[in-house]
């Protein structure tokens, strides 16, 4: 005696067809979210949470470097240099850092301000 | 200094209430869209009272950047998050398009032209005057509209249909530090500004939190102190550790409403120790109490027998917290022995029941040892909004007040006015109008029919605010608001007229130090969006033909036919500046639009002459040699001259610790407190629409100490209810080494109705500035459940 008749069988079969293929969806969905051009998946909930409360863990180097700089201290937040979901930038554009330190672009000589100013720390040679 | 280690400690354990939806991962590295614009326009900042300059960015005609100027010497190139994302709020879709209007309150809103729209708006206040008398209409206005706004409602509620009834928010921020100016020195607005924050060797930063309100002036106080770490010395007091705190060498904490207690006990010291100067104080000090029948003199004697009741071992037992007699002693030496202390607060001092006391126990510690009109050391008043100074307390819109820091009750003054209007004598009535609280009391009351309100959303920001909405809910009271996106004010409103934003229209703004800065036009308004310059001229005209009242048309006469995008706000502040200010204390004769447009960073007044004001202005006031006004009105060879008096004498007042309105009890044993944070201004009626402001902080929280949730079992994100004797909200919890034990902070910008605060805080106001204290009241918390799955949540149509 059969556990399924035919068509429960093709049923099963299908369905089993589409957990695996959902299963190598989510793989390649989380192995998307390690490389560097992708953030990790979130929620419309995970959004409504400031960056760094994800960052402390998950950066830690980063949100200390941050929090202890001249950045953290004056509240210059991640999506001031960084965007946000919509328009969001791993390395920011360059000019991000103009909306504060347009006059510094006279001695950038063509460089991104990081080359000099390790990026989070941001500390300014006196 | 908190360590970092401190610091992250006392920070909130924020976690997910809830996940809803997945989201497939998005792209990273997608272009700057922002970048290359095509023109710039300089101007000023929209949002808090700091005055940043920015330069607008714009692409093919389009907003798309914002830029700190550099060489402004309010901000120095920097900017705040607001700051530079404002102009977001330009071609938002939600923005108000076309005049809106319903007959009833229960009625859906329907689009009319601006022909009708200004018809209605006139028959509603003639009508309401014909019935009921000239103070049935009333103005609410907003420290966020330009001078030349608020100087033109004034002119035409006052001259034209002759009543004080000109009010607005200022009166819920500035007022008691205005009266504190007022009775300490004789004459409104800060000696000094921000170049002393360079120069000053000691911060006294107390109910601020300046490093959300007003970021950038924050940054240039951190600078001073990273890049000074032994010379300069930061003290915060305040009931709440802060990102203020971070810092501080010192942080005073103690219970809502002690420090008038701890400001006096600072004296103690001062006098105890002989920290005092002596030569400032008989050259320049008198010294106050309040008598019965108003001020009495009293002798440096009697000021000494009164503060030496407040000893510290009897002030840290009042104030709690973490005041020992020790710290107040180490805190009155820092002050006193710097030589160069800059104080600086805001809402903390000014939102109290004795705000003015506050203010005035502040102003004394400054005046007895002498850090006045010196280098580095100055009383300076944080203004919240971006033209309370310039355009509420300078051009007069407040119900006390008349333009060019005139007052109501003086007949030289109202006579010098309609003198210069060109308006009949004894046009302008002689009595105040209603204060905020009395105005909308009055509303309740069905005595005001009839109400402009312009650029505020009263029914979110009054306190207790709950019999305030359904006073201006009634059918018998016609509301009609301007403003450029809906609130929850349009929401009780009859007619809403749309507004141009900033950028949109030109206009002056005057910021905390006595600076008046010029806006252009950059981009025309959506859809029929008016300045409100256009809408009060057209409006006014129609009122004279409906009362039959030539007056009222006179008060707009010198401005009719004018275009609204620049001929028309420049008529107006031309007669305001040189006219209305000639030889007042802001005299702005100097700062012409010409003048203003030419500078990096305007104007401060005093600045008699052109050629003056192209220096920048007064950057110290009553100093001889810096403020022309102190050489033209110099008694004799003193260096300062404080003129603000015919004495020349500024006023140590005996102000005693008294307790807030409603202190904690056994129903409601819990301190509640009220605040903003840096991502919102205000309602967050524009910062709630950009999306990257909104994320940070997308609802209210309440801030809960540690101890006080661990006592009533409150884990972070869990819902809370905060009620009070008026109302309640529910918000989820912060749990955070924040709130002094016993106290509760809550954000005041969430519009979601359950989550806000205004219905729980108290209308209770201060005697004499008529501020409410949004502060301090009692209430009661407790768990309502888990963290729940919440919404941001704004107003739209």
């Amino acid at each position: 005696m059969y556990l399924f008749n035919k068509n429960q069988g093709i049923l099963l079969a299908t369905f089993i067809m589409l957990f695996l293929s959902f299963l190598a969806v989510t793989a390649e969905a989380k192995r998307e979210a390690t490389k560097k051009d992708t953030h990790p998946m979130v929620t419309e909930q995970d959004k409504l949470m400031p960056c760094h409360e994800c960052h402390k863990t998950s950066t830690p180097r980063v949100y200390q470097e941050w929090f202890e700089s001249v950045h953290g201290i004056g509240n210059v937040k991640c999506y001031q240099c960084h965007g946000t979901f919509e328009n969001m930038q791993r390395v920011p554009d360059v000019n991000r850092c103009a909306v504060c330190h347009a006059e510094a672009f006279d001695h950038s000589e063509n460089k991104p301000c990081w080359q000099c100013h390790k990026a989070h720390r941001f500390q300014v040679s006196k | 200094m908190l360590t970092r280690r401190e610091f992250i400690k006392r920070s909130a354990a924020l976690t997910a209430a809830s996940f809803v939806g997945m989201n497939l991962p998005f792209q990273l590295d997608k272009a700057f869209a922002e970048t290359e614009a095509d023109k710039w326009v300089r101007g000023t900042c929209r949002l808090c009272g700091t005055g940043c300059r920015v330069d607008l960015g714009l692409k093919n005609g389009k907003p798309v950047v914002i830029r700190g100027v550099a060489d402004s010497r309010t901000n120095l190139g920097y900017l705040c998050m607001k700051g530079m994302l404002f102009y977001k709020v330009m071609g938002h879709s939600d923005r108000l398009k076309r005049p809106l209007y319903r007959a009833q309150k229960t009625e859906k809103f329907k689009e009319i032209s601006w022909d009708q729209a200004l018809d209605i708006a006139a028959k509603a206040f003639a009508k309401a005057i014909q019935t009921h008398g000239n103070d049935s209409v009333a103005y609410y206005g907003s420290g966020q509209a330009q001078t030349e706004e608020t100087y033109l409602f004034q002119k035409v509620f006052r001259a034209g249909l002759r009543t004080n009834n000109v009010e607005g928010n200022p009166r819920l921020c500035m007022a008691s530090a205005a009266a504190g100016y007022m009775t300490s020195f004789g004459a409104d607005e800060p000696i000094g500004g921000y170049s002393n924050i360079e120069k000053a060797r000691c911060f006294f930063i107390i109910g601020s939190n300046m490093a959300e309100a007003h970021p950038v002036v924050f940054r240039r106080v951190m600078r001073r102190k990273l890049d000074n770490p032994k010379e300069v010395t930061v003290i915060n007091v305040d009931p709440r550790i802060s990102p203020t705190s971070r810092i501080a060498d010192m942080h005073v904490q103690f219970r809502p409403g002690t420090d008038l207690a701890l400001l006096n006990a600072m004296a103690h010291v001062i006098i105890e120790e002989k920290l005092y100067d002596e030569a400032f104080i008989k050259d320049y000090a008198v010294f106050k109490k309040q008598g019965e029948k108003g001020p009495e003199n009293v002798d440096f004697e009697a000021y000494k027998a009164f503060s030496a009741d407040y000893t510290p071992e009897k002030a840290s037992k009042i104030c709690g917290g973490n005041v020992t007699p020790d710290l107040i002693r180490k805190v009155a030496r820092a002050f006193a022995q710097s030589g160069a202390t800059v104080s600086m607060w805001t809402m903390g001092l000014n939102q109290r029941l004795h705000g003015v006391w506050a203010n005035n126990l502040v102003h004394n510690l400054h005046i007895l040892t002498g850090q006045l009109c010196k280098p580095g050391a100055d009383s300076l008043s944080l203004t919240g909004q971006p033209n309370a100074c310039g355009g509420v307390r300078e051009a007069g819109g407040l119900c006390h007040l008349l333009p060019g820091h005139r007052l109501v009750e003086n007949e030289k003054h109202r006579s010098r006015l309609e003198e210069l209007w060109g308006v009949p004598a004894g046009r302008i009535p002689p009595k105040p109008g209603l204060h905020t609280v009395a105005m909308f009391q009055a509303v309740n009351e069905g005595k005001v029919k009839a109400i402009w309100i312009n650029c505020t959303s009263p029914a979110q920001s009054l306190p207790n605010m709950e019999p305030y909405r359904k006073g201006l809910a009634r059918e018998d009271v016609f509301v009609m608001v301007s403003d450029i996106f809906p609130t929850r004010t349009t929401e009780l409103a009859n007619l809403i007229l749309p507004a141009a934003f900033h950028f949109e229209k030109t206009g002056v703004y005057g910021c905390t130090e006595r600076r008046s800065q010029l806006t252009p036009k950059a981009v025309n308004p959506p859809g029929e969006a008016k300045p409100e310059v256009w809408m009060v001229r057209e409006w006014a005209l129609r009122l004279a033909k409906e009362l039959n009242d030539p007056v009222i048309a006179k008060c707009v006469e010198p401005f009719v036919g004018l275009k609204e995008d620049y001929d028309l706000p420049k008529a107006i502040w031309t007669e305001y500046s040189q006219k209305i200010t000639a030889d007042q204390d802001n005299d702005l004769r100097g700062a012409t639009y010409e003048v203003l447009a030419k500078m990096p960073d305007g104007v401060q007044w005093p600045a008699p002459t052109e050629e003056f004001a192209l220096k920048g202005g007064t950057v110290t006031k009553f100093l001889r040699g810096a403020d022309p006004m102190a050489d033209k009105e110099a008694k004799d060879d003193k260096p300062y001259q404080f003129y603000g008096r015919p004495d020349r004498k500024l006023y140590v007042w005996l102000r005693p610790y008294k307790p807030a309105a409603e202190e904690p009890d056994a129903e409601y044993p819990v301190y509640l407190s009220t605040g903003r944070i840096i991502d919102h201004w205000h309602t967050s009626s524009m910062t709630g629409r950009i999306p990257e402001l909104m994320r940070a902080n997308p609802y209210a929280f309440v801030e809960i100490n540690p101890k006080d949730a661990q006592k009533m079992g409150i884990a972070p994100n869990d819902m809370v209810e905060v009620e009070s004797r008026r109302g309640k909200c529910v918000l989820p919890a912060k749990v955070y080494e924040g709130p002094i034990e016993g106290m509760v902070f809550v954000y005041w910008h969430d519009m979601a109705e359950e989550r806000m605060i205004n219905k729980v805080t108290k209308d209770a106001f201060d005697a004499i500035s008529k501020e409410p204290e949004f502060k301090i009241c009692a209430c009661r918390i407790r768990r309502l459940s888990g963290p729940q799955a919440l919404k941001p949540f704004v107003v739209t149509m």
